[in-house]
């Protein structure tokens, strides 16, 4: 593993024009710029791309990328589309979800769920699920608990299927 | 505007070179430092749950405008200002601005309907903006000049 940060940050606008279609506009600032920084230059370009274009803006987002150009391979016959689903509980009682691709077939009971009493499984969620954790559901509430934990499978795209078919 | 909290979003491969995604939420107010170390202890937790192998991570912040705007009816998507500015070390960047206004286009001229006028104070502007050393390439390197602006339909 070598895991390094790409050289820029992008910055992504949201366009929409008069018939409701989408279109993003991208920009880049160096990665050592901090989010901060980041937000009040958004925050100065966007009215000058909004002076140029007939569209308007509705959203932004900035991101941040690390990759891992070293990494290891992948457990033969391993599918990203075979998913380890799991929907945990808010402390506010609503549910977030999260799946892992490629769940390992140790983690599965013979019905397709998951062994929450594997260690694998139990040592993620003790680290998602502990409160000094900052990880939470969408809303912002705090993740308190394991409701389902199932397989699931996502349908091949043409991209992801055997190139020697 | 109003801003989203930050969300890490992870790309895996399998044996087959295919990318799965993931993501989770990130509680509010975390900086870029706290989120990337969240990311690694994540990647430490999921990897023994997979047969795939964590290739990529990003941290993303988003933000929505509020209300919604509306376009101006005849607000297009497919005019696209091409705006090509060279950077350090020869580099280029491409800047493509969607639904690029008729204003911003030469009027007179061989180049007229097709040319950005680079001398409309907008533009002028914008490209004060981009070239102020805040800005770069998606290599890292510094965003220097103007060298060509055009208008590009997209069908």
């Amino acid at each position: 593993m070598a895991w390094g940060s790409l050289p820029a940050a992008s910055l992504n606008f949201t366009l929409e024009d008069a018939t409701g279609s989408s279109s993003k506009l991208q920009f880049h600032i160096p990665v050592a710029t901090t989010i901060a920084v980041a937000l009040v230059n958004a925050s100065d370009l966007r009215p000058l791309v909004e002076a140029v274009t007939d569209c308007v803006v509705v959203a932004q987002s900035i991101t941040y990328s690390m990759y891992d150009p070293l990494h290891g391979p992948a457990t033969a016959g391993s599918r990203i589309e075979n998913k380890g689903v799991v929907i945990m509980r808010a402390a506010n009682g609503r549910a977030s979800r999260v799946a892992i691709p490629g769940i390992k077939e140790a983690l599965l009971n013979p019905s397709g769920s998951i062994d929450r009493a594997n260690a694998d499984f139990a040592a993620l969620f003790t680290g998602i699920l502990d409160p000094t954790a900052i990880f939470c559901g969408a809303d912002g509430s705090d993740l308190v608990g394991v409701d389902k934990a199932y397989q699931a499978f996502r349908h091949s795209t043409k991209a992801m299927l055997p190139t020697d078919r | 505007l109003i801003a989203q909290r930050a969300q890490l979003t992870f790309s895996l491969v399998d044996s087959s070179d295919s990318i799965g995604n993931m993501s989770v939420w990130l509680a509010d107010g975390v900086d870029l430092d706290a989120a990337v170390a969240a990311g690694a202890t994540f990647r430490g937790l999921v990897a023994p749950c997979t047969d795939a192998v964590f290739v990529r991570q990003s941290v993303v912040y988003s933000a929505v405008v509020s209300p919604r705007p509306i376009a101006p009816t005849g607000a297009d998507s497919s005019r696209v200002g091409g705006l090509i500015f060279s950077c350090d070390t020869g580099e280029l960047d491409i800047i493509e601005l969607h639904g690029i206004k008729d204003e911003m286009l030469m009027t007179t001229g061989p180049g007229a309907g097709l040319l950005i006028d680079r001398t409309n104070t907008a533009i002028v502007a914008l490209v004060n903006e981009l070239i102020s050393g805040l800005w770069c390439n998606p290599f890292g390197y510094d965003v220097l000049a103007l060298e060509s602006a055009y208008l590009q339909i997209r069908r």
